[in-house]
C-alpha cells in the first residue's frame, strides 16, 4: 500500500504541527460547510443590510434632517455602521449554533476534529479564521460596495471600514464561542441572540447617534465592539471625528480580542477532555 | 535470504506492544469509571473489550484516543505518553466514535476528503484514498449523497472508511454495531474482518457476545470498571464455562420455583445456574446431562442443548447481579 | 345533530388542550426565554421608536394630523411582535417537535386527531404571543404611547393577526425541508418588517411599490393596530379586519389538511 507521507514520521511532525497549520486544517471543514450553506446567508449577509439601507436609511432618513446627525446626510450616517454590523450578524450565524453544535453528535465537528491530530486550540482557530477572517472579508466588503452605489462616502478612505468590520469580529467572536461552548442547553442559544446579538446590534451608535441614550445606559455602549468600530468606521466613509482617539478604540478592539481568545481557548480545551 | 531468517527478521514487528497501560483509572469527581485496568495490545491483532453498558468500555477508549486524561496509573501508545503526546498518537489512530460524528451537512466524500486535511494529506492524495476506502466499504455509488440521507448502517461503514484515511497503525472502534439491524451488522462485521486478514491493528468495545466472538482474537471482559477476565474468546470458554450447556424451561414457573427446581438438579453438570426464565445447566456431555434431568422425575417444558459462548461467559463472571436481582 | 357536533367540538377542544399541557410541562423550564421574548420587540422599539425617533421628532401622516415618531412607530413594532411571536411558535418549533423530536408520531398514538394537535399548536402560540403583547402595551403605556384606553383593544388586535399568522406558520412547518427554507422564510419576514409601512407611510413609498405593500399581511395587521391605538378608526378598519379573518380561516384550514396528510402517511 502507498503509505502517506505523514503517517512517514509522525511523531515528529505532529509535534511540529504550527498554530498555523493547525489553524489551516482545521479550517478546511468550515470551507466544505460554507460551499453548502453560503446561497443561505447571502440574505442576511448581502440583502439584509441593504434593504435596511433603503427602508431606514432613505425612508426614515428622508424625515431627518442632517443636524441631528452632526451634518452628515441619515444615509451617510448609518453606512458604516451596516457594514459593521454585517460583521456581528454573520457572527449570529457562525459563532452560536455551529459552535454548540461542534460538540454535539448531531453537528459533531469538534468531536470529529478531536479524534485527529488536532488540539483543541488549532480547532478554535480553525473555527475563528472563518468566522473572524473569512466571514467579514468576503460579506462586510461586497455590502461595501453596495453601498457605494447610494453615494454614502466622502472618499476612498471608505475602504478601512471593511478592516473596522473585521476588528468587530475579531473583537466579539472569542467571546461569543466561550459562550456558547459553555451552554449545556440549547434553548438557551436563543438568549445568546436576545441578550447579546440583538442589543449589540441596534444600541451601538448605528441607526442613531450612542450619546442620546440615558446616561445610565452608556456604559454598555463603551463595552459594544460594534460602537468602537462603527466610531472607526465613519470616520473612514464619512470623515466624522470619532468620539475617542481612533488609536483607543483600535486598542480597545484589539484587547477585547486577545482577552477572548485566551477565554475561548482554555473553555475549548476544557469542552474537549472528557 | 532464507524464509527462516525472513520470519526472525518479522518477529519483533508482530510482537510489537502498541498499547500498553498498568493499573489505568479515571474517576469523574466521585465517581469511578475505571478502576485501575492492565493490559497490552500487540500489533496485527483484534483486540475487544468486552462488557455491559457503563463497565468503563467507553472510558478506556478516549483515555487511548488521548482525549480524556487518566487520573492514574501509566498508559503509553506507540511508545508515547498521550498526555503530551495526544496530536502525535491521533496521527497514528483511526477512530470510529459510537455516534459516528459524522458531518450530516457534507457529502460522503467530503466527509473524507475534509476529514484527511485534518491529517495534513494533500488534496490529491485526499481524494484518491478516499475513492478507494469508499469502494472497500461499498458505498461509492454514494459519494455525492449527503450523509443525513443514508441509512445507519452505511453511516457507520462511511465512519469506517474515514478512520482509515490516514493508513492508522491502530483502528478504534467503539460499539461498532450497536442500533444496526442483523444485515447492516453483517457488513461492518465482513469488512472488518477484512481489515484484520490485511493486518490491521483493530481495538473495538461491544456489548455483543457474538461480535467479540467472531472478531477478537484476544479480549477482556469489563464489569464495573474493572477487567474480570481475559483470553481468547476460546479460552475464556474453556476457563469459566464447560463445552456445552442445556438450558431447561418450565411453562408457568418462575424465579423462586426455579430455585427450587435447580436446587433438586444439583450435581447434574458442572454447574447450574437458574435464571428468571430458564435454568442453564453447564455440562460436557449434553445429552447425557438432558437424560439424567429425566431420570431424576423432572419434566421440562423444552430443554435447548447447545454450545457455550462467550454469554455464558459473561453470566458466570457478573452473574452475581443477576442473583442480586431477585 | 348540534348536540352532537358540539360535543364533538368539546372533545376536540379539551384533547388539543392537553397539548397545550405537554406544551406547557415542556416549556416550564425554559420560562425565561418566554418570558424574554418580549425583549426583542421591546429593543427594536427603543431603538427605533426612541432612538431614531428622536432624530425625526414628529412626522405628519398622510391625513395631515402630526403625532411623534415614536408613537407613530410603536404600533408598527407591536403588530410585528404579534407575528414573530406565532410564526416562531408555529413554523420553527413545529417543524422541529415533527421532523426531528418525532413528538407527533408519538401523539398520534393516542386518540388524539392531527387536527386537535393543529389546534393545540394554535392555543400555545396565541398564549405565547397574547403574553409578549400584554408586555409590549403594558411598557408602552409606562412610556406614554397610548391616547386612550381604547388603546388597550390593541390587545385582542394582536392576537388576532397572531390567530391570521398561526395557520400560515403551520402550514410553512409542513412543506419545510430543512432549515434554508426556514432562512427564506425569514426573508419574507424582514422585508415585511422593513417594507409593510412599519417605518415610513406607505403613501411616501414609490407609487409602483404600493400595491405589493397592500397585498402583504402584515401590512393589514400594522395599519388595525396603528389605528386603534392612534384613536383613528375608519371604514379600512374593516377592510383590515376582513383581510386577516380570511387569512386565519384560510391558513389554518390548510394547515390541517396538510398536517393530516404528512402525519397519516
Amino acid at each position: 500500500m502507498a503509505t502517506l507521507a505523514e503517517t512517514e514520521a509522525p511523531q515528529a511532525k505532529a509535534a511540529e504541527l504550527s498554530y498555523l497549520v493547525g489553524a489551516w486544517r482545521a479550517f478546511g471543514l468550515q470551507w466544505a460547510l460554507y460551499r453548502h450553506i453560503w446561497n443561505g446567508t447571502v440574505f442576511t449577509s448581502v440583502f439584509l443590510p441593504i434593504l435596511y439601507m433603503i427602508s431606514i436609511g432613505i425612508g426614515v432618513g428622508s424625515y431627518i434632517d442632517p443636524g441631528a446627525t452632526g451634518g452628515l446626510t441619515y444615509a451617510e450616517f448609518i453606512a458604516p455602521g451596516l457594514i459593521c454590523s454585517v460583521a456581528v450578524m454573520m457572527l449570529g450565524n457562525d459563532m452560536v449554533y455551529p459552535v454548540f453544535g461542534g460538540y454535539h453528535e448531531w453537528g459533531g465537528g469538534y468531536l470529529h476534529q478531536r479524534s485527529t491530530p488536532l488540539r483543541p486550540v488549532d480547532i478554535l482557530n480553525g473555527h475563528l479564521a472563518y468566522a473572524v477572517i473569512f466571514r467579514p472579508f468576503t460579506s462586510c466588503t461586497v455590502v461595501a460596495i453596495v453601498l457605494a452605489f447610494f453615494g454614502v462616502y466622502t472618499s476612498w478612505w471608505a475602504a478601512l471600514a471593511v478592516i473596522a468590520a473585521f476588528g468587530v469580529s475579531a473583537a466579539l467572536a472569542p467571546w461569543l464561542h466561550a459562550w456558547c461552548s459553555s451552554l449545556k442547553n440549547d434553548a438557551m442559544l436563543n438568549s445568546v441572540y436576545r441578550f447579546a446579538i440583538m442589543p449589540i446590534s441596534l444600541f451601538s451608535g448605528v441607526f442613531f447617534p450612542a450619546e442620546q441614550m440615558p446616561g445610565f445606559l452608556q456604559p454598555l455602549v463603551w463595552i459594544s465592539p460594534l460602537w468602537h468600530g462603527t466610531e472607526l468606521a465613519r470616520a473612514a466613509t464619512a470623515g466624522a471625528a470619532t468620539a475617542l482617539p481612533p488609536v483607543a478604540h483600535l486598542a480597545y478592539l484589539v484587547a477585547l480580542a486577545i482577552g477572548g481568545w485566551f477565554l475561548a481557548r482554555r473553555v475549548i480545551a476544557r469542552r474537549l477532555s472528557f | 535470504m532464507s524464509a527462516a531468517a525472513s520470519i526472525l527478521h518479522s518477529m519483533p514487528i508482530r510482537d510489537e506492544i502498541l498499547i500498553r497501560a498498568r493499573d489505568l483509572r479515571k474517576s469523574y469527581g466521585e465517581y469511578e469509571a475505571v478502576k485501575g485496568v492492565d493490559f497490552e495490545i500487540k500489533r496485527g491483532e483484534a483486540f475487544g473489550f468486552l462488557g455491559a453498558n457503563g463497565a468503563g468500555k467507553s472510558t478506556t477508549m478516549r483515555m487511548i484516543g488521548c482525549v480524556s486524561q487518566p487520573s492514574g496509573g501509566t498508559m503509553e501508545v506507540f511508545g508515547l505518553d498521550p498526555h503530551t503526546d495526544g496530536p502525535a498518537i491521533r496521527s497514528r489512530l483511526g477512530v470510529v466514535p459510537q455516534d459516528n460524528t459524522l458531518d450530516g451537512m457534507l457529502t460522503v466524500v467530503e466527509n473524507m476528503t475534509v476529514y484527511a486535511g485534518y491529517f495534513g494529506i494533500k488534496r490529491k492524495q485526499a481524494k484518491a484514498k478516499a475513492a478507494e476506502l469508499l469502494e472497500f466499504v461499498q458505498l461509492t455509488a454514494r459519494s455525492e449523497d449527503q450523509v443525513s440521507d443514508l441509512s445507519g448502517g452505511m453511516q457507520r461503514r462511511l465512519a469506517i472508511a474515514r478512520s482509515l484515511i490516514n493508513e492508522p497503525d491502530l483502528v478504534i472502534l467503539d460499539e461498532p454495531t450497536t442500533g444496526l439491524d442483523p444485515q447492516a451488522r453483517h457488513l461492518v462485521w465482513e469488512r472488518l474482518f477484512q481489515l484484520k486478514e490485511q493486518g490491521t491493528s483493530i481495538l473495538l468495545t461491544t456489548h455483543y457476545m457474538d461480535e467479540a466472538e467472531q472478531l477478537c482474537d484476544r479480549l477482556v471482559v469489563m464489569d464495573e470498571g474493572l477487567i474480570i477476565a481475559s483470553g481468547s474468546p476460546r479460552e475464556l470458554i474453556d476457563t469459566h464455562v464447560t463445552k456445552e450447556v442445556v438450558e431447561v424451561r418450565f411453562s408457568g414457573i418462575h424465579t423462586t420455583d426455579l430455585h427450587d427446581i435447580a436446587e433438586k438438579l444439583e450435581g447434574i453438570g458442572a454447574q447450574i445456574e437458574p435464571l428468571p426464565d430458564r435454568i442453564l445447566v453447564y455440562t460436557d456431555d449434553a445429552d447425557a446431562t438432558a437424560i439424567a434431568i429425566e431420570a431424576r422425575g423432572i419434566h421440562p417444558t423444552s430443554q435447548l442443548a447447545r454450545r457455550a459462548t462467550l454469554e455464558d461467559v459473561f453470566l458466570r463472571l457478573t452473574g452475581r447481579a443477576l442473583v442480586e436481582d431477585e | 345533530m348540534s348536540v352532537i357536533a358540539y360535543a364533538a367540538a368539546r372533545t376536540s377542544f379539551k384533547r388539543s388542550g392537553s397539548l397545550l399541557h405537554r406544551n406547557w410541562i415542556a416549556m416550564r423550564r425554559a420560562w425565561v426565554l418566554i418570558v424574554s421574548g418580549a425583549f426583542e420587540s421591546l429593543l427594536f422599539l427603543f431603538a427605533f421608536g426612541f432612538g431614531v425617533g428622536a432624530l425625526v421628532g414628529d412626522i405628519t401622516l398622510p391625513g395631515g394630523e402630526t403625532i411623534s415618531y415614536t408613537a407613530y412607530v410603536a404600533p408598527a413594532i407591536l403588530a410585528n411582535a404579534a407575528m414573530m411571536g406565532v410564526l416562531a411558535e408555529t413554523s420553527i418549533n413545529v417543524f422541529a417537535k415533527f421532523k426531528w423530536m418525532k413528538l407527533y408520531d408519538g401523539i398520534l398514538n393516542t386518540p388524539l386527531r392531527p387536527w386537535e394537535v393543529a389546534l393545540g399548536e394554535v392555543w400555545w402560540a396565541l398564549i405565547r404571543g397574547g403574553i409578549y403583547v400584554a408586555m409590549f402595551v403594558a411598557v408602552m403605556g409606562a412610556f406614554g404611547l397610548l391616547d386612550s384606553w381604547w388603546a388597550i383593544l390593541a390587545v385582542p388586535a394582536c392576537v388576532f393577526i397572531s390567530l391570521a399568522f398561526a395557520g400560515i406558520g403551520l402550514t410553512l412547518a409542513t412543506l419545510f425541508r430543512d432549515w434554508p427554507d426556514f432562512d427564506l422564510m425569514m426573508a419574507f419576514v424582514f422585508v415585511m418588517f422593513l417594507f409593510g409601512g412599519t417605518f415610513t407611510p406607505v403613501e411616501a413609498y414609490p407609487e409602483f411599490v404600493q400595491p405589493i405593500v397592500y397585498v402583504m399581511p402584515l401590512f393589514h395587521g400594522i395599519e388595525l393596530v396603528r389605528g386603534i391605538s392612534l384613536g383613528q378608526f375608519g371604514p379600512m378598519m374593516l377592510v383590515h379586519v376582513a383581510y386577516l379573518c380570511a387569512l386565519a380561516i384560510g391558513g389554518t384550514w390548510i394547515a390541517q389538511r396538510r398536517l393530516s396528510k404528512a402525519l397519516y402517511k
